[in-house]
């Protein structure tokens, strides 16, 4: 072969590799780059995702062995905000510190409000009203309100009439409206 | 010798060279666009599809590892905590109401009707004064009171018979009064009644 032809054909092999490696550049490698990039910034996220979910919940059983060992604060927190509503227990409640307070409850009434909802994953506070007559002595009744302000169930005064009782007697009647609350599901 | 001109335009120089260079040159990027190519479709890409497999099957694993009891039980027990401390703070007592009655009351003065209203801070007193100078004692004495924002005298009426005046007032009290109560009363003491709710 003439070095001249073996020049030449030299050349166009060169050209030849060339033209081939842009082709397969162009065509394979940019399009696989382009579904690769895809995969990789997947996986970053799920491992971002990943690592963040074992850390909540590493914390989140962290929180909760603390939360088994809580014991009996569960049941004191119900009492003062009952998880639901709970009439029976208002009712008790108020009855207990008319009775503690020398006291009669002539009568009791309860009607639920709205409830007022919560923040984010915070559970919304419902409100329960509770109407209550009573009658007994000024001294009597004033223990009665402090003590039900200062009472485990938390309940807020509303309004309050103090009139003398009709029928004679001298007795006085206290009507009190009550708020107090519990938490909606 | 030859000059470099003359190397260059002699036609044996020129052909003896085979560009070897360039060939071998593209020969390699060649050789490197294939190799990176299959690397992507045999190394990389299975990779990382089967690093993204294990990484959602991780990710199911764990979000099966917390139970939906807990998860309920964690939400009430710090939902109560929350609204417990939002209520407390909101929480006033107006027990002290009644101290600020005594105080501002007259004993010659007799109260039949008291109506208090929290959301209004407003008290309707209905009651019975012995003359009309008393009734005026007591009504500035509910003035000066630095819990009392606004009194009104609503009706006022001498009794033929027993010469008493009876009346009707509208105090409308200062809400600070509440509030600076609650502080000075401190930490509520806990007094559990009879039972426990269910």
């Amino acid at each position: 072969m003439k070095p001249s032809t073996k020049r030449m054909l030299s050349i166009l092999v060169a050209i030849i590799l060339l033209i081939v490696s842009v082709f397969v550049y162009t065509s394979l490698i940019k399009p696989e780059y382009k579904e690769i990039s895809v995969m990789r910034d997947r996986a970053a996220t799920l491992s971002q995702t990943y690592n963040n979910y074992e850390s909540f919940n590493k914390k989140f059983q962290e929180i909760f062995a603390q939360y088994q060992n809580l014991g009996d604060l569960e049941n004191q927190l119900s009492m003062i905000l009952p998880s639901k509503i709970d009439a029976a227990y208002a009712a008790s409640q108020i009855s207990g510190i008319a009775q503690k307070n020398k006291s009669n409850l002539l009568s009791f009434t309860t009607r639920q409000l709205a409830i007022k909802p919560g923040i984010g994953t915070v559970k919304g506070i419902g409100t329960l009203r509770m109407e209550a007559k009573l009658s007994g002595s000024y001294e009597d009744f004033k223990m009665f309100l402090r003590d039900m302000e200062s009472n485990i169930m938390i309940s807020d005064l509303v309004s309050l009439r103090i009139e003398r009782q009709r029928g004679g007697g001298g007795g006085i009647l206290y009507t009190l409206m009550i708020d107090t609350y519990y938490q909606a599901e | 010798m030859p000059s470099f001109e003359g190397q260059f335009k002699n036609k044996e120089y020129l052909s003896a060279q085979t560009p070897w260079r360039v060939l071998i040159l593209t020969f390699t990027v060649f050789i490197f666009t294939v190799l990176i190519y299959f690397g992507m479709v045999f190394g990389y890409g299975p990779y990382l599809k089967s690093k993204t497999r294990s990484l959602d099957q991780k990710i199911s694993v764990l979000n099966q590892s917390v139970d939906e009891t807990q998860q309920k039980q964690i939400i009430t027990f710090f939902s109560q905590m929350t609204n417990i401390q939002s209520l407390l703070s909101k929480h006033k007592t107006f027990s002290q109401v009644f101290d600020f009655i005594e105080r501002s009351t007259y004993p010659q003065i007799n109260y039949s009707d008291f109506k208090f209203s929290a959301a209004e801070m407003e008290i309707k007193i209905e009651g019975t004064a012995p003359s009309y100078n008393d009734l005026i004692k007591e009504l500035a004495l509910y003035k000066q009171s630095p819990e009392v924002k606004t009194t009104q005298l609503e009706n006022s009426s001498a009794q033929e018979q027993s010469k008493e005046v009876r009346f009707s007032v509208k105090l409308i009290l200062d809400p600070q009064f509440i509030k600076q109560q609650i502080i000075r009363t401190g930490e509520p003491t806990i007094n559990e009644a009879t039972s426990t709710p269910q």
